[in-house]
């Protein structure tokens, strides 16, 4: 493997200088503290230049969500403890809120909560304005006004501390630096590893890709077998049907490049049932609860979730030579209940994005409405790239700069550490949540659009991994389905180290998962206990992926659409283990799919009346009509091989 | 209290999403990944006569009974007429206060019409997925079996007669006999 020289690995790993300062993000987060720092103020005020109790309870109830019932809290109160109790129960209610809004987008529940309470005890105080004053806790305004200072300075002391912290990790991290090439191997793989491995897909591959194929392949309107779970997180089946189609799209473009026929439909499937309304009605509610406005087309605002996920689905399919039906006017269109339509093209939601990613003050945009994702960025703005390499155009290019800088100064810390997700609204920060896979898999997606960025945070991820177990390093909840199974994490982390060329750590991830989830096989389908469909997914990708596959699907333009390839072939009377054009040889590797028997393969794109040869176990003659197709029948009895060239080749 | 019950409405609010949440779901099943497109392995009766006796299976299948129930209440008009009689039955026989023996045949004949519908109701899906379109076959099955829940009907009409006339003729006499005494006492003042 070449070795870089020390010059450009430091080049590459020193983190960007800006990213010490959150410069949006500190002056929304010192927006927001000011404004509550205002409201304390007002409302201190309020209590001290009124003798309503109404108007006091209320004002002392805006102090935190609950406070307004702390003044009924007076030890001559019979009801001291139920207010009290109740004070806790609106604050547990405020967090709850708080989890439902990063959850689902609702930012209007937090603050019906903390105002509807204030309103509430303060209406309370008017109707039993009468009663006596031993009731009260007279100095109730003083101990809330107190807590909630000493909670504020608390937290800029954390804040504090683990800024400090993550300042010292980082100077670490650039000292360890000087020691490079040695002590940053970026890819553990060895020469011979990657010439071992094979360009054709094994038995167990086919098996898991089958897990995919039938879901996909039955009627558009039909979701057996998919995990109905909630449609706002990550358990939602748009992002199954995301995965399922980026793991079709990556074995396709690594093994399968000559081959369309059942693997493109089930590609083009996946991206119709993203039109089925049940997918994407969610947008609705977040929609009117995240950013008050009523209507339900997915598509215009952000919503980048669904918007920059499909956009990336389809991008995929088409860099790989399949259909362009979605880039024809009204190509993907989402039609609701009430029988309204919206219907856009793959070049006007690249359009769309593009001007959004512009006139963004973060430079991301926001998936949930108010919560930027960074991972959900980089896998819309792979779709940019991707479409960009596709169709030739520079939209990427328009907005990279700003991408880049935003991404490097307000979405990785300064130790080096990419953000799980920031409020827009507040400024604020996710901590550290989710474990290795909220750092591995990012790069995945990031290493098509800023592979410098990727390899960087890469080698990061490694570092960080040295001085870890593995296994506890990898979230025990698997997002796909919100079960406890590290499932996710292995096969994330596993697809995200395949595409780094990190064999060695996919394939110690890889026995974690069989240890952890064994393997079925039942009627030639493969799938595991305590796994995900959306895992199921991730793994086909590690399991079809190579080194920057990704990155190759997203800058690399294929150019074999006029080359023969697999038209047609029974689903799943034959797998396809491998279909490769090369030097005007299309060869496959083929394998029964149900049983062992005489099958029918359609090869298109063959010159119209010309004669080819066929080499499987004997030499057939196939002759091409006037469309440029030929049918071959294949005896398929176990692992099959087969070439076709040209006949005049001989 | 105001107060409480704004967090009642709060804790309601959230009970709705989550319930609104679990109603998205559009499949029960519970293993999704063991299903397949093509089940082509037929299933061995060994493996039929091995089954084991489970509690949870038995439970199971009253949840197959009522989720069978709910869509036929849901998408067959008829039924919501027959609920309406049946609850209209039901009251009718509590305000008369009908006897135990009585209440046989009344359960009787509103069973009948239930079963006759939910068979004709199950034949209709199973003819709309053997042949789609226009059968001449399939619409007679489909007439016969309309025509059983009519008799069925007729029946259980002429049981409920049979039954409730002694009870509404005895009722009538009373309330005859009753304004007659109203009247006497009316004529004697």
């Amino acid at each position: 493997m070449k070795i870089e020289n020390t010059q450009e690995k430091l080049h590459k790993v020193f983190l960007h200088p800006k990213n010490r300062h959150f410069s949006i993000s500190r002056k929304q987060q010192f927006f927001i503290t000011t404004t509550y720092l205002v409201l304390i103020l007002l409302a201190t005020a309020c209590i001290q230049l009124t003798d309503s109790l109404s108007i006091k309870t209320f004002a002392l109830g805006l102090y935190f969500p609950g406070s307004g019932f702390l003044y009924w809290t007076g030890y001559g109160n019979p009801d001291q403890t139920l207010f009290f109790l109740l004070a806790l129960f609106t604050a547990f209610s405020f967090i709850l809120s708080l989890i439902f809004w990063l959850a689902t987008g609702n930012v209007f529940l937090p603050f019906l909560i903390w105002f509807g309470t204030a309103v509430s005890s303060g209406f309370y105080s008017y109707l039993h304005s009468s009663s006596e004053k031993t009731l009260f806790w007279q100095s109730a305004e003083l101990y809330v006004l107190a807590f909630c200072l000493f909670s504020l300075l608390i937290l800029y002391v954390v804040f504090k501390v683990l800024q400090f912290s993550q300042l010292r990790k980082r100077k670490k991290f650039h000292n360890l630096t000087t020691e490079l090439p040695k002590k940053f191997t970026l890819s553990s793989v060895s020469e011979e590893t990657i010439n071992s491995l094979k360009d054709e897909l094994s038995l167990d591959d086919l098996q898991l890709m089958r897990l995919l194929l039938d879901r996909a392949l039955q009627p558009i309107n039909e979701f057996n077998g998919f995990e109905w779970n909630d449609q706002f997180q990550s358990g939602a089946v748009r992002y199954q049907l995301n995965f399922m189609s980026y793991a079709l799209s990556i074995a396709q473009s690594v093994h399968l490049p000559a081959f369309k026929g059942y693997l493109s439909e089930a590609q083009n499937n996946l991206i119709l049932k993203q039109q089925d309304y049940r997918i994407w009605s969610y947008w609705k509610y977040e929609n009117l609860w995240g950013n008050f406005k009523f209507g339900s087309d997915p598509i215009p605002r952000e919503n980048i979730m669904y918007t920059g996920f499909v956009a990336a689905q389809i991008s995929f399919f088409e860099a790989n030579g399949n259909s362009n039906r979605f880039s024809n006017p009204h190509g993907f269109t989402c039609s609701d209940n009430s029988g309204n339509s919206y219907s856009y093209s793959l070049p006007e939601i690249i359009e769309l994005l593009k001007t959004q990613y512009k006139s963004s003050k973060y430079g991301l945009l926001a998936c949930e409405p108010n919560w930027i994702y960074p991972l959900c960025n980089f896998i819309t703005a792979s779709a940019i790239r991707t479409y960009d390499t596709t169709n030739r155009t520079h939209h990427w290019e328009e907005i990279k700069a700003g991408f880049k800088h935003r991404l490097e100064t307000e979405f990785i810390r300064p130790d080096g550490m990419i953000i799980p997700f920031r409020s827009r609204f507040l400024g604020f920060a996710a901590p550290q949540i989710g474990g290795a896979i909220m750092q591995s898999f990012p790069c995945l997606f990031l290493n098509m659009i800023l592979p410098e960025i990727a390899e960087r945070q890469w080698q990061l991820f490694r570092h960080e991994l040295k001085s870890k177990n593995l296994k506890r390093t990898c979230w025990p909840i698997d997002v796909g389905n919100y079960k406890f199974s590290r499932a996710s994490s292995y096969t994330a982390t596993a697809a995200a180290a395949v595409e780094f060329g990190d064999q060695d750590l996919a394939n110690e991830l890889m026995h974690l998962l069989d240890d952890e989830c064994p393997k079925h096989v039942c009627q030639s389908v493969f799938h595991r206990d305590r796994s995900s469909l959306w895992a199921h997914s991730l793994e086909l990708m590690a399991r079809s992926g190579r080194k920057d596959a990704f990155k190759k699907l997203a800058t690399i333009k294929a150019e074999n659409k006029s080359d023969p390839y697999i038209k047609r072939l029974s689903y799943p009377d034959v797998l396809v283990a491998k279909a490769i054009h090369e030097n005007n040889i299309l060869s496959m590797v083929l394998y029964p799919g149900k049983k062992p028997g005489l099958y029918s393969v359609t090869i298109g794109n063959l010159n119209p009346n010309r004669s080819y040869r066929a080499f499987i176990k004997t030499k057939q003659t196939l002759h091409a009509d006037d469309r440029g197709d030929a049918t071959l029948n294949i005896p398929i009895y176990d692992r099959t091989e087969v070439h076709i060239t040209p006949e005049d080749k001989y | 209290m105001v107060c409480c019950i704004l967090l009642s409405l709060l804790i309601g609010s959230f009970l709705w999403i989550f319930k609104f949440i679990g109603n998205t779901k559009l499949q029960a099943d519970q293993k999704p990944l063991e299903w397949r497109l093509f089940s082509v392995e037929p299933i061995s009766l060994n493996s039929l006569e091995e089954k084991q006796f489970s509690v949870r299976a038995r439970l199971k299948s009253f949840s197959y009974a009522a989720n069978g129930l709910n869509i036929m209440l849901k998408t067959e008009h008829n039924c919501w007429v027959h609920l309406t009689v049946t609850i209209l039955v039901f009251s009718s026989a509590l305000l008369l206060q009908i006897s135990v023996s009585d209440w046989r045949w009344l359960v009787l004949a509103i069973s009948i019409v239930w079963i006759a519908e939910a068979i004709n109701t199950a034949l209709e899906y199973l003819c709309d997925v053997v042949s789609p379109d226009l059968n001449s076959g399939i619409k007679a099955a489909k007439d016969i079996a309309a025509g059983a829940v009519l008799i069925s009907a007729i029946c259980a009409a002429s049981l409920g007669l049979l039954t409730f006339f002694p009870y509404i003729e005895s009722s009538i006499q009373n309330f005859a006999n009753a304004d007659f005494f109203i009247c006497k006492a009316f004529q004697k003042n």
